[in-house]
């Protein structure tokens, strides 16, 4: 049961995961930076191809941190932060701001947890 | 021979070292571009999210002038932002993580 939990808080927003693993699909054969071709990869040793894939791995779960992090900040800065007179947040603002990610991450957990027990 | 192309070539004899050291190349190679698109793919994502917000938060239709003072000053609120519920989110994972629900 408590396990979900870790899935629930790190691969939080399908969108941002869907966004990030075409932009890491993108990056082996469409980048214009790119100077090596598919059949290059396809020569890799397994141990370079186990420590590409493990690289990816930590900087897939990375990304999503990050991705999830860019949508609450969207999502808590338009309810926080109502007016700009100052570039400072005030305390209000900033407790507001915690909250708000406090509570989404609640209602996430509550929800899988909702839909789980439907099963 | 694509690969040892970019390594300049080898001889059949070098091939075993060569092709090692090249591996590493390319995995380096692979690294850096993998790191730097990802740098760039959340630069940009915060660029349009700054924007956005400040669009709306700062300048209002008929849209006649900019407010540059309030786009300022909304940019440093939306970095501070970031940093809070970057704070509060990473927060939390730890603490899911030593309470063992993850």
């Amino acid at each position: 049961m408590k396990n979900h939990h870790l899935n629930d808080i790190l691969s939080f927003h399908v969108t941002s995961q869907v966004r990030q693993s075409k932009c890491l699909q993108s990056t082996i054969p469409n980048s214009s930076m790119s100077s090596f071709s598919p059949q290059d990869l396809s020569k890799l040793d397994d141990k370079s191809k186990k420590e590409i894939a493990s690289f990816l791995e930590v900087e897939n779960s990375k990304q999503k941190v990050q991705m999830s992090i860019h949508q609450f900040t969207n999502t808590c800065f338009k309810e926080c932060v109502p007016t700009v007179d100052s570039g400072d947040l005030n305390a209000q603002e900033e407790q507001c701001l915690n909250n708000c990610v406090n509570r989404f991450l609640d209602t996430n957990i509550r929800i899988v947890k909702g839909l789980q027990s439907l099963n | 021979m694509a690969l040892s192309s970019i390594f300049g070539g080898a001889s059949p004899s070098q091939q075993k070292t060569v092709s090692s050291a090249s591996s590493n190349g390319i995995t380096d190679q692979l690294r850096n571009q993998i790191t730097q698109e990802l740098a760039v793919a959340n630069a940009t994502e915060l660029v349009n999210k700054v924007t956005e917000n400040c669009f709306k938060k700062c300048l209002n239709s008929p849209y006649a002038d900019g407010n540059e003072n309030c786009v300022d000053q909304c940019l440093a609120k939306y970095m501070r932002s970031w940093n809070v519920v970057s704070r509060a989110y990473i927060a939390r994972i730890q603490q899911a993580s030593t309470s063992g629900d993850i």
